[in-house]
């Protein structure tokens, strides 16, 4: 029996009670272990190691934690969507806010001078006034976001 | 084998469905999901901290985390992974606030006598009796006074029942660390177990 071959499975066998050996490791040690008492008897320590580790029993939680667990978790996550939910909404009406700016733009132009006022406004400063009269929107809609995510916070208790 | 690959697959789904029904707000799959895991999560959370009041209290932060964080759960993830992840980022912050000079050398509290002592002190009629009962709490106790890395790793595969990989992704490891981690720690076990006990009362 080779010395090299002993001392491997020494090593190994640690790792094969805890099932974390590769399949050829598995097998050298198998074929030692037939032929090597003292391994054997090593192995069986070793194993015995493992099952106890598996055996331990499992420890729980009381079941008033269990149940307070589930009462402050679910009033989180109902939290967490409300939250969710309202972003949602400011976000929505900040784009309504931002496409009723450009459309009543472009409306106001074709009802007083027509189409091809409407296809001025692309050219000389027309995208000045856009983008001006659009950041005013913007900045009006995200005030406005602000208040409201602020009023809900706060009667949430949460702010 | 075909219907027991089927019936892992439906469960693996059924498991998968809870999580989902989780992320869309379901309070119902998070009744599901929290009785599935408690014991788990709680035994988990006990071995890290040694300390059944923070393992509670752990135990309900996880589960707040994971309803905060669901949104940005994958679902195509294995949902145990994460959340033992959660509760393990929990702990590990918890026992970093602690004074570092207690962080792996104290004992589990409130054991004033090892099972050992007490098997010796017994009366022989009850010995028998005494001595598989004391193995576990022998054992549970030298598994609480190994170093965090080798007692989260031995929980883990032995008590969880993890796989290697799983095991190498929760703790952000190579499989190399694990398997020496593996091999330490029970190293370490039997050693302590012999000290402690002797021969007899642990096989």
């Amino acid at each position: 029996m080779a010395v090299n071959e002993h001392e491997e499975t020494q090593t190994l066998l640690p790792l094969a009670a805890a099932g974390a050996l590769e399949a050829d490791e598995r097998e050298r040690i198998e074929r030692h272990l037939a032929c090597c008492a003292a391994c054997a008897a090593e192995w069986e320590r070793w194993r015995l190691c493992g099952l106890l580790l598996k055996r331990l029993p499992t420890p729980q939680p009381s079941p008033l934690v269990v149940k307070r667990t589930q009462a402050r978790a679910g009033a989180r996550l109902r939290e967490a969507f409300d939250e969710h939910s309202t972003q949602v909404g400011i976000w929505l009406a900040l784009l309504v806010a931002w496409t009723l700016t450009l459309g009543s733009w472009v409306v106001v132009h074709v009802l007083t001078g027509g189409i091809p006022a409407a296809a001025d406004l692309f050219t000389g400063n027309g995208w000045l006034w856009v983008a001006a009269y659009t950041a005013a929107g913007w900045v009006l809609a995200a005030v406005a976001g602000a208040v409201l995510g602020r009023r809900y916070r706060t009667s949430r208790g949460l702010a | 084998m075909m219907a027991d690959a089927a019936a892992d697959w439906e469960a693996l789904l059924s498991r998968d469905t809870d999580a989902a029904r989780l992320r869309r707000g379901d309070l119902d799959a998070l009744a599901v999901l929290l009785a599935r895991y408690q014991n788990r999560l709680y035994r988990y959370l006990l071995r890290l901290v040694r300390d059944p009041a923070t393992a509670e209290d752990l135990f309900q932060q996880t589960w707040v985390r994971v309803v905060e964080k669901i949104r940005g759960y994958d679902p195509r993830r294995s949902f145990e992974a994460w959340l033992f992840a959660v509760a393990r980022h929990l702990a590990i912050d918890h026992l970093r606030r602690r004074a570092p000079e207690s962080l792996d050398d104290a004992g589990p509290a409130g054991t004033t006598e090892s099972p050992a002592a007490r098997i010796a002190s017994a009366e022989p009629g009850a010995l028998a009796d005494l001595l598989a009962r004391e193995r576990v709490e022998l054992v549970a106790q030298v598994l609480a006074e190994l170093p965090l890395i080798y007692r989260e790793t031995l929980t883990l595969r032995f008590e969880e029942e993890m796989k290697l990989e799983e095991i190498a992704t929760l703790l952000a490891v190579p499989l190399s660390t694990v398997k020496t981690r593996l091999r330490r720690g029970l190293e370490m076990m039997r050693r302590r177990l012999e000290n402690l006990a002797g021969e007899s009362p642990w096989q």
